[in-house]
Protein backbone atom coordinates (compact mmCIF):
# COMPACT_ATOMS: atom_id res chain seq x y z
CA UNK A 1 0.00 0.00 0.00
CA UNK A 2 2.32 2.49 0.96
CA UNK A 3 4.70 1.53 -1.73
CA UNK A 4 2.66 3.75 -4.52
CA UNK A 5 3.52 6.87 -2.48
CA UNK A 6 6.91 5.59 -1.01
CA UNK A 7 9.59 8.55 -2.41
CA UNK A 8 12.64 7.66 -3.96
CA UNK A 9 15.12 9.92 -2.32
CA UNK A 10 18.24 10.72 -3.87
CA UNK A 11 19.79 12.48 -1.05
CA UNK A 12 19.10 14.09 2.41
CA UNK A 13 18.49 17.31 1.51
CA UNK A 14 15.52 15.75 -0.85
CA UNK A 15 14.24 13.84 1.59
CA UNK A 16 13.56 15.92 4.41
CA UNK A 17 12.18 18.54 1.38
CA UNK A 18 9.66 15.75 0.38
CA UNK A 19 8.99 14.73 3.73
CA UNK A 20 7.99 18.19 4.87
CA UNK A 21 5.49 18.15 2.12
CA UNK A 22 3.81 15.08 2.76
CA UNK A 23 3.26 15.79 6.22
CA UNK A 24 2.05 19.28 5.33
CA UNK A 25 -0.53 17.67 2.45
CA UNK A 26 -1.45 15.06 5.29
CA UNK A 27 -2.34 17.81 7.83
CA UNK A 28 -3.16 20.77 5.92
CA UNK A 29 -6.29 19.15 4.48
CA UNK A 30 -7.83 18.14 7.69
CA UNK A 31 -10.21 20.65 9.14
CA UNK A 32 -10.09 20.78 12.58
CA UNK A 33 -13.25 23.37 14.35
CA UNK A 34 -11.85 26.51 15.23
CA UNK A 35 -12.36 27.52 19.33
CA UNK A 36 -11.40 30.82 18.95
CA UNK A 37 -14.99 31.55 20.42
CA UNK A 38 -14.90 29.28 22.88
CA UNK A 39 -11.74 30.35 23.69
CA UNK A 40 -12.16 34.15 23.56
CA UNK A 41 -15.47 33.16 25.61
CA UNK A 42 -13.03 31.70 28.46
CA UNK A 43 -10.60 34.06 27.86
CA UNK A 44 -13.00 37.16 29.02
CA UNK A 45 -14.11 34.79 31.95
CA UNK A 46 -10.63 34.62 33.21
CA UNK A 47 -10.42 38.65 32.88
CA UNK A 48 -13.51 39.59 34.84
CA UNK A 49 -12.23 36.84 37.17
CA UNK A 50 -9.23 38.50 38.00
CA UNK A 51 -8.78 39.85 41.12
CA UNK A 52 -5.73 41.54 42.02
CA UNK A 53 -4.11 40.31 45.10
CA UNK A 54 -4.32 42.09 47.97
CA UNK A 55 -0.92 43.64 49.28
CA UNK A 56 0.06 43.78 52.83
CA UNK A 57 -0.34 46.88 54.60
CA UNK A 58 2.68 48.53 55.57
CA UNK A 59 3.27 48.74 59.22
CA UNK A 60 5.32 51.68 59.25
CA UNK A 61 4.55 55.25 57.85
CA UNK A 62 2.15 55.67 55.53
CA UNK A 63 1.38 58.45 53.88
CA UNK A 64 -2.40 57.81 53.09
CA UNK A 65 -4.33 60.89 51.33
CA UNK A 66 -5.87 62.23 54.45
CA UNK A 67 -2.63 62.55 56.14
CA UNK A 68 -1.33 64.41 52.67
CA UNK A 69 -4.53 66.57 53.03
CA UNK A 70 -3.73 67.40 56.71
CA UNK A 71 0.14 68.30 56.19
CA UNK A 72 -1.47 70.37 53.32
CA UNK A 73 -3.63 72.37 55.32
CA UNK A 74 -0.97 72.89 58.04
CA UNK A 75 1.72 74.38 55.66
CA UNK A 76 -1.08 76.37 54.28
CA UNK A 77 -2.28 77.72 57.81
CA UNK A 78 1.65 78.28 58.51
CA UNK A 79 1.50 80.10 54.75
CA UNK A 80 -1.30 82.44 56.35
CA UNK A 81 0.40 83.41 59.08
CA UNK A 82 3.48 84.23 57.75
CA UNK A 83 1.65 86.52 55.16
CA UNK A 84 -0.52 88.50 58.13
CA UNK A 85 3.47 89.03 59.81
CA UNK A 86 5.03 89.70 56.89
CA UNK A 87 2.10 91.99 55.93
CA UNK A 88 1.91 94.10 58.92
CA UNK A 89 5.67 94.05 58.38
CA UNK A 90 5.61 95.62 55.46
CA UNK A 91 3.76 98.72 56.65
CA UNK A 92 7.09 100.03 58.42
CA UNK A 93 8.74 100.56 55.06
CA UNK A 94 7.21 101.94 51.42
CA UNK A 95 8.49 101.44 48.06
CA UNK A 96 8.85 104.33 45.96
CA UNK A 97 9.41 104.12 41.92
CA UNK A 98 12.69 105.56 40.69
CA UNK A 99 13.03 105.21 37.28
CA UNK A 100 11.82 101.50 37.16
CA UNK A 101 13.82 100.54 40.10
CA UNK A 102 11.66 100.23 43.32
CA UNK A 103 13.50 100.81 45.91
CA UNK A 104 12.42 100.20 49.84
CA UNK A 105 12.86 103.43 51.80
CA UNK A 106 13.02 103.35 56.01
CA UNK A 107 10.42 104.99 57.49
CA UNK A 108 11.08 108.75 59.39
CA UNK A 109 11.69 106.59 62.54
CA UNK A 110 14.53 104.79 60.71
CA UNK A 111 16.16 108.06 59.62
CA UNK A 112 18.05 110.73 61.58
CA UNK A 113 17.06 114.65 61.51
CA UNK A 114 20.63 114.86 59.75
CA UNK A 115 19.94 112.72 57.20
CA UNK A 116 19.69 114.09 53.75
CA UNK A 117 19.25 112.99 50.18
CA UNK A 118 22.94 113.30 49.04
CA UNK A 119 25.03 116.56 49.07
CA UNK A 120 22.19 118.48 47.44
CA UNK A 121 19.51 118.24 50.54
CA UNK A 122 18.29 121.74 51.42
CA UNK A 123 20.14 123.22 54.64
CA UNK A 124 17.38 125.53 55.16
CA UNK A 125 15.58 125.04 58.50
CA UNK A 126 12.95 122.69 59.03
CA UNK A 127 9.05 123.78 60.24
CA UNK A 128 8.53 123.46 63.27
CA UNK A 129 6.32 120.48 63.14
CA UNK A 130 9.23 118.63 60.96
CA UNK A 131 12.29 119.69 62.65
CA UNK A 132 11.88 118.01 65.46
CA UNK A 133 11.09 114.51 63.55
CA UNK A 134 13.97 112.39 64.20
CA UNK A 135 12.35 109.49 65.44
CA UNK A 136 8.99 107.81 64.27
CA UNK A 137 7.55 109.47 67.21
CA UNK A 138 8.40 112.49 66.18
CA UNK A 139 7.03 111.88 62.66
CA UNK A 140 3.26 110.78 64.36
CA UNK A 141 3.55 114.07 66.57
CA UNK A 142 4.09 115.59 62.75
CA UNK A 143 1.22 114.06 61.55
CA UNK A 144 -1.31 114.55 64.12
CA UNK A 145 0.17 118.13 63.85
CA UNK A 146 -0.82 118.54 60.00
CA UNK A 147 -4.30 116.86 60.86
CA UNK A 148 -5.35 118.93 63.50
CA UNK A 149 -3.92 122.02 61.27
CA UNK A 150 -6.67 120.46 58.44
CA UNK A 151 -9.44 119.55 60.73
CA UNK A 152 -8.95 123.76 61.75
CA UNK A 153 -9.30 124.46 58.07
CA UNK A 154 -12.55 122.60 57.35
CA UNK A 155 -10.55 119.55 56.08
CA UNK A 156 -11.23 116.07 57.22
CA UNK A 157 -8.42 114.28 59.18
CA UNK A 158 -6.57 112.16 57.55
CA UNK A 159 -5.45 108.52 59.08
CA UNK A 160 -2.02 109.04 60.49
CA UNK A 161 -0.85 105.81 59.96
CA UNK A 162 -0.37 106.24 56.30
CA UNK A 163 3.23 105.11 54.86
CA UNK A 164 5.81 107.94 54.95
CA UNK A 165 7.64 107.81 51.59
CA UNK A 166 9.63 110.70 52.26
CA UNK A 167 12.64 110.58 54.58
CA UNK A 168 13.09 112.43 57.97
CA UNK A 169 14.85 115.51 55.86
CA UNK A 170 12.15 115.92 52.96
CA UNK A 171 9.07 115.60 54.91
CA UNK A 172 8.39 118.91 54.56
CA UNK A 173 8.02 117.81 50.81
CA UNK A 174 4.47 116.22 52.13
CA UNK A 175 1.44 118.53 52.01
CA UNK A 176 -0.28 118.30 55.25
CA UNK A 177 -2.75 115.52 55.47
CA UNK A 178 -1.94 114.32 52.22
CA UNK A 179 -1.59 110.73 51.24
CA UNK A 180 0.60 108.94 48.86
CA UNK A 181 -0.31 106.80 45.73
CA UNK A 182 1.84 104.29 44.77
CA UNK A 183 1.53 104.32 40.94
CA UNK A 184 3.94 103.05 38.11
CA UNK A 185 6.52 104.83 37.27
CA UNK A 186 6.07 104.93 33.18
CA UNK A 187 2.47 106.19 34.24
CA UNK A 188 3.63 108.91 35.99
CA UNK A 189 6.35 109.90 33.90
CA UNK A 190 3.79 109.88 31.20
CA UNK A 191 1.29 111.66 32.87
CA UNK A 192 3.91 114.38 33.36
CA UNK A 193 4.87 114.81 30.17
CA UNK A 194 1.13 115.06 28.97
CA UNK A 195 1.03 117.37 31.62
CA UNK A 196 3.89 119.75 30.57
CA UNK A 197 2.93 119.90 26.45
CA UNK A 198 1.11 122.94 27.28
CA UNK A 199 4.09 124.60 28.85
CA UNK A 200 6.12 126.58 26.78
CA UNK A 201 9.05 125.63 25.72
CA UNK A 202 10.72 128.83 28.13
CA UNK A 203 8.65 127.19 30.39
CA UNK A 204 10.23 123.83 30.07
CA UNK A 205 13.59 124.98 30.48
CA UNK A 206 13.06 127.55 33.09
CA UNK A 207 11.38 124.59 35.24
CA UNK A 208 13.81 122.23 34.13
CA UNK A 209 10.80 120.45 32.88
CA UNK A 210 12.13 119.68 29.12
CA UNK A 211 12.08 116.33 28.10
CA UNK A 212 13.64 114.33 29.12
CA UNK A 213 12.38 115.20 32.69
CA UNK A 214 15.93 115.26 34.10
CA UNK A 215 14.07 114.35 37.80
CA UNK A 216 14.83 111.25 38.97
CA UNK A 217 12.23 110.15 41.68
CA UNK A 218 8.20 110.92 41.89
CA UNK A 219 6.01 111.00 44.68
CA UNK A 220 2.48 110.68 44.37
CA UNK A 221 0.12 112.58 47.39
CA UNK A 222 -3.51 113.21 47.15
CA UNK A 223 -5.45 115.09 48.97
CA UNK A 224 -8.68 115.93 49.43
CA UNK A 225 -11.16 119.54 50.44
CA UNK A 226 -8.53 121.65 49.58
CA UNK A 227 -7.97 124.06 46.93
CA UNK A 228 -4.76 124.29 44.28
CA UNK A 229 -4.35 127.75 45.88
CA UNK A 230 -4.29 126.39 49.33
CA UNK A 231 -1.71 123.56 48.21
CA UNK A 232 0.51 126.32 46.39
CA UNK A 233 0.70 128.88 49.33
CA UNK A 234 1.51 125.80 51.49
CA UNK A 235 4.88 125.12 49.06
CA UNK A 236 5.97 128.80 48.80
CA UNK A 237 5.97 128.94 52.49
CA UNK A 238 7.50 125.98 53.10
CA UNK A 239 10.18 127.18 50.05
CA UNK A 240 10.75 130.80 52.03
CA UNK A 241 11.46 128.90 55.33
CA UNK A 242 14.23 126.68 53.51
CA UNK A 243 15.88 129.42 51.29
CA UNK A 244 14.50 128.11 48.14
CA UNK A 245 13.74 129.96 45.64
CA UNK A 246 9.71 129.10 44.34
CA UNK A 247 9.23 129.67 40.41
CA UNK A 248 5.09 129.21 39.84
CA UNK A 249 4.42 128.30 35.99
CA UNK A 250 1.22 129.67 34.81
CA UNK A 251 -1.77 127.45 35.77
CA UNK A 252 -3.43 125.40 32.85
CA UNK A 253 -6.73 124.61 33.04
CA UNK A 254 -8.29 122.03 30.19
CA UNK A 255 -11.79 122.08 31.81
CA UNK A 256 -11.99 118.68 33.80
CA UNK A 257 -8.43 119.42 34.80
CA UNK A 258 -6.58 122.20 36.11
CA UNK A 259 -3.08 122.18 36.84
CA UNK A 260 -0.14 123.60 38.21
CA UNK A 261 3.36 124.01 38.39
CA UNK A 262 5.84 124.49 40.51
CA UNK A 263 10.03 125.06 40.80
CA UNK A 264 11.69 125.24 43.64
CA UNK A 265 15.66 125.55 43.07
CA UNK A 266 17.69 125.60 45.96
CA UNK A 267 21.98 125.61 45.89
CA UNK A 268 22.00 121.93 45.50
CA UNK A 269 18.44 120.64 44.77
CA UNK A 270 15.74 121.17 42.98
CA UNK A 271 11.68 119.89 43.55
CA UNK A 272 9.30 120.03 41.09
CA UNK A 273 5.93 119.99 42.44
CA UNK A 274 2.81 119.16 40.25
CA UNK A 275 -0.47 120.31 41.33
CA UNK A 276 -3.63 119.01 39.24
CA UNK A 277 -7.07 119.67 40.72
CA UNK A 278 -9.23 117.27 39.50
CA UNK A 279 -12.75 119.02 38.66
CA UNK A 280 -14.96 116.18 36.29
CA UNK A 281 -15.50 112.58 36.80
CA UNK A 282 -13.48 111.96 34.11
CA UNK A 283 -11.49 108.20 34.47
CA UNK A 284 -7.69 109.42 35.63
CA UNK A 285 -5.11 107.35 35.69
CA UNK A 286 -4.78 106.83 38.87
CA UNK A 287 -7.66 105.19 39.48
CA UNK A 288 -10.75 106.48 41.12
CA UNK A 289 -10.33 104.84 44.12
CA UNK A 290 -7.65 106.69 44.21
CA UNK A 291 -8.54 110.32 43.17
CA UNK A 292 -12.03 111.49 42.93
CA UNK A 293 -13.86 114.43 42.16
CA UNK A 294 -12.32 117.54 43.60
CA UNK A 295 -9.36 116.07 44.75
CA UNK A 296 -5.72 117.54 44.28
CA UNK A 297 -2.87 115.24 42.69
CA UNK A 298 0.31 116.17 44.12
CA UNK A 299 3.01 115.01 42.19
CA UNK A 300 6.93 115.74 43.66
CA UNK A 301 9.52 115.18 41.72
CA UNK A 302 13.02 115.05 43.24
CA UNK B 1 11.59 42.81 11.47
CA UNK B 2 7.94 44.51 11.54
CA UNK B 3 6.56 40.93 12.14
CA UNK B 4 8.60 40.81 14.82
CA UNK B 5 7.79 44.47 16.44
CA UNK B 6 4.04 44.02 15.83
CA UNK B 7 4.41 40.61 17.86
CA UNK B 8 6.19 42.78 20.62
CA UNK B 9 3.64 45.26 20.41
CA UNK B 10 0.80 42.42 20.37
CA UNK B 11 2.58 40.66 23.33
CA UNK B 12 3.24 43.92 25.45
CA UNK B 13 -0.88 44.83 24.76
CA UNK B 14 -2.31 41.27 25.66
CA UNK B 15 0.54 40.97 28.83
CA UNK B 16 -0.89 44.47 29.68
CA UNK B 17 -4.43 42.42 30.03
CA UNK B 18 -5.79 43.83 26.07
CA UNK B 19 -7.89 41.30 25.00
CA UNK B 20 -7.76 42.15 21.65
CA UNK B 21 -4.45 42.04 21.25
CA UNK B 22 -4.64 38.53 22.38
CA UNK B 23 -7.51 37.38 20.03
CA UNK B 24 -5.46 38.30 17.05
CA UNK B 25 -2.56 36.02 19.13
CA UNK B 26 -5.48 33.65 18.95
CA UNK B 27 -6.35 33.84 15.36
CA UNK B 28 -2.76 33.98 13.70
CA UNK B 29 -1.61 30.78 15.73
CA UNK B 30 -4.93 29.22 16.23
CA UNK B 31 -4.72 26.89 12.73
CA UNK B 32 -0.63 26.18 13.14
CA UNK B 33 -1.37 24.92 16.56
CA UNK B 34 -4.21 22.68 15.58
CA UNK B 35 -2.29 21.05 13.16
CA UNK B 36 0.92 21.14 15.17
CA UNK B 37 -0.89 19.22 18.15
CA UNK B 38 -3.29 17.29 15.63
CA UNK B 39 -0.04 15.41 14.51
CA UNK B 40 0.91 14.35 18.31
CA UNK B 41 -2.43 13.28 19.59
CA UNK B 42 -3.91 11.89 16.12
CA UNK B 43 -7.19 12.64 17.42
CA UNK B 44 -9.32 15.72 16.33
CA UNK B 45 -11.05 16.64 19.23
CA UNK B 46 -8.65 16.49 21.68
CA UNK B 47 -6.45 18.28 19.69
CA UNK B 48 -9.26 20.99 19.79
CA UNK B 49 -9.45 20.71 23.36
CA UNK B 50 -5.62 20.90 24.03
CA UNK B 51 -5.42 23.74 21.69
CA UNK B 52 -7.90 25.86 23.62
CA UNK B 53 -6.24 24.75 26.85
CA UNK B 54 -3.11 26.10 25.24
CA UNK B 55 -4.44 29.46 24.58
CA UNK B 56 -5.96 29.76 28.24
CA UNK B 57 -2.69 28.49 29.87
CA UNK B 58 -0.91 30.86 27.45
CA UNK B 59 -3.08 33.86 28.66
CA UNK B 60 -2.92 33.04 32.28
CA UNK B 61 1.40 33.17 32.08
CA UNK B 62 1.54 35.97 30.33
CA UNK B 63 1.75 38.88 32.22
CA UNK B 64 4.47 37.04 34.07
CA UNK B 65 6.52 36.73 30.90
CA UNK B 66 9.73 39.01 30.16
CA UNK B 67 8.96 41.35 27.37
CA UNK B 68 11.06 39.79 24.67
CA UNK B 69 9.30 37.03 24.69
CA UNK B 70 9.67 34.36 21.80
CA UNK B 71 6.07 34.35 21.45
CA UNK B 72 5.88 31.26 18.95
CA UNK B 73 8.28 28.96 20.30
CA UNK B 74 6.39 29.75 24.16
CA UNK B 75 2.97 29.10 22.62
CA UNK B 76 4.49 25.50 20.79
CA UNK B 77 6.09 24.81 24.24
CA UNK B 78 2.56 24.85 26.27
CA UNK B 79 0.77 23.35 23.65
CA UNK B 80 3.79 19.86 23.66
CA UNK B 81 3.59 20.48 27.64
CA UNK B 82 -0.54 19.73 27.07
CA UNK B 83 0.14 17.13 25.10
CA UNK B 84 2.88 15.60 27.09
CA UNK B 85 0.91 15.94 30.25
CA UNK B 86 -2.11 14.06 28.26
CA UNK B 87 -0.33 11.47 27.61
CA UNK B 88 0.37 11.14 30.92
CA UNK B 89 -2.89 11.11 32.20
CA UNK B 90 -3.88 7.23 30.47
CA UNK B 91 -7.25 8.82 28.93
CA UNK B 92 -10.02 6.41 28.41
CA UNK B 93 -9.79 4.76 25.05
CA UNK B 94 -11.74 6.59 22.27
CA UNK B 95 -15.05 5.86 21.02
CA UNK B 96 -14.26 3.23 18.16
CA UNK B 97 -17.15 1.31 15.84
CA UNK B 98 -17.89 -2.00 17.49
CA UNK B 99 -16.13 -4.19 14.66
CA UNK B 100 -12.76 -2.39 15.62
CA UNK B 101 -13.33 -3.56 19.40
CA UNK B 102 -10.32 -5.99 20.36
CA UNK B 103 -7.96 -4.64 18.02
CA UNK B 104 -4.57 -2.50 18.38
CA UNK B 105 -5.58 1.22 18.50
CA UNK B 106 -2.46 2.25 17.08
CA UNK B 107 -3.34 0.76 14.13
CA UNK B 108 -7.27 1.42 13.28
CA UNK B 109 -7.50 4.91 16.00
CA UNK B 110 -5.57 7.36 12.95
CA UNK B 111 -7.92 6.33 10.00
CA UNK B 112 -11.05 6.66 12.19
CA UNK B 113 -10.37 9.81 13.60
CA UNK B 114 -9.60 11.68 10.81
CA UNK B 115 -11.98 14.17 9.36
CA UNK B 116 -14.78 13.08 6.28
CA UNK B 117 -12.45 11.25 4.32
CA UNK B 118 -15.30 9.94 1.57
CA UNK B 119 -13.77 12.57 -0.71
CA UNK B 120 -10.71 11.07 -0.70
CA UNK B 121 -8.57 8.87 -2.58
CA UNK B 122 -7.77 5.04 -0.99
CA UNK B 123 -4.26 6.73 -2.25
CA UNK B 124 -4.06 9.69 -0.46
CA UNK B 125 -5.93 7.74 2.80
CA UNK B 126 -3.29 5.39 2.73
CA UNK B 127 -0.53 7.81 2.53
CA UNK B 128 -2.23 9.54 5.24
CA UNK B 129 -2.45 6.85 7.52
CA UNK B 130 1.28 5.55 7.32
CA UNK B 131 2.14 9.15 7.67
CA UNK B 132 0.14 9.90 10.98
CA UNK B 133 1.12 5.99 11.90
CA UNK B 134 4.79 6.80 11.81
CA UNK B 135 3.83 10.19 13.36
CA UNK B 136 2.52 8.41 16.40
CA UNK B 137 5.38 6.03 16.69
CA UNK B 138 7.43 8.64 17.15
CA UNK B 139 8.78 9.81 20.68
CA UNK B 140 7.13 13.14 21.32
CA UNK B 141 10.28 15.35 21.19
CA UNK B 142 10.95 13.94 17.49
CA UNK B 143 7.65 14.24 16.36
CA UNK B 144 6.97 18.00 17.81
CA UNK B 145 10.97 18.56 16.03
CA UNK B 146 9.46 17.21 13.25
CA UNK B 147 6.19 18.70 12.90
CA UNK B 148 8.06 22.81 13.64
CA UNK B 149 10.57 21.90 10.87
CA UNK B 150 7.55 20.82 8.68
CA UNK B 151 5.93 24.55 9.88
CA UNK B 152 9.14 26.01 8.90
CA UNK B 153 10.88 26.91 12.07
CA UNK B 154 14.31 27.21 12.82
CA UNK B 155 16.38 25.37 14.49
CA UNK B 156 16.54 27.54 17.26
CA UNK B 157 13.28 28.29 17.61
CA UNK B 158 12.73 23.94 17.86
CA UNK B 159 15.20 24.49 20.49
CA UNK B 160 13.25 27.47 22.64
CA UNK B 161 10.17 25.33 22.38
CA UNK B 162 11.68 21.75 23.48
CA UNK B 163 13.97 23.51 25.80
CA UNK B 164 16.80 21.87 24.80
CA UNK B 165 19.84 22.94 22.51
CA UNK B 166 20.09 23.41 18.97
CA UNK B 167 22.27 20.10 18.79
CA UNK B 168 19.68 18.33 20.01
CA UNK B 169 17.25 19.26 18.27
CA UNK B 170 19.47 18.58 14.99
CA UNK B 171 19.67 15.18 16.67
CA UNK B 172 16.08 14.59 16.65
CA UNK B 173 15.71 15.61 13.48
CA UNK B 174 17.60 13.17 12.33
CA UNK B 175 16.21 10.33 14.54
CA UNK B 176 13.19 11.13 12.96
CA UNK B 177 13.82 11.41 9.76
CA UNK B 178 15.51 7.88 9.63
CA UNK B 179 12.30 6.44 11.25
CA UNK B 180 10.44 7.87 9.37
CA UNK B 181 12.63 6.58 6.16
CA UNK B 182 13.11 3.27 7.75
CA UNK B 183 9.37 3.03 8.27
CA UNK B 184 8.77 3.83 4.88
CA UNK B 185 10.98 1.38 3.78
CA UNK B 186 8.64 -1.03 6.06
CA UNK B 187 6.47 -0.17 4.27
Amino acid sequence: MAKDFKPQFNNEEAFNRRLREAINSTLEPIELESRRTRIMGQIRQEQLSRVVPLKPRPTGFRLSPYRVGGFATLLLAIGLVFFILLSNESRTFSITVADGVVQKLPTAGLASSNESRGAGAPNAVLPNTTAAATTLAAAAVRQSTAAATTAAAGVAPQPTFAPNFFTAGELWLQYPASQHITVDNQLALDYLRKLTTALSENDKLRSGLKEPIGFKQYRVLHVSGTSVDSVAQYYRDVATQRNLKLEAIPASDAGNIAWQWLYLNGTDARYGVLLVEFKGTTPNPFGNGNINRGDILIVIAT
Amino acid sequence: MRKISVEAELVAKAKAGEVAAFERIVMEYEPKLSRFIYGLVNERELSEDLVQETFVSAYRALPSMPADLKLSAWLYKIALNKVRSEKRKKRPVPWLPLPFFGQNNDEVVPALELPDQSADTAETIAKRDAIMGVLKKLPPDQSAALLMDTQGFDDDEIADALDCSIGAVRQKLFRARKAFKALYEDN
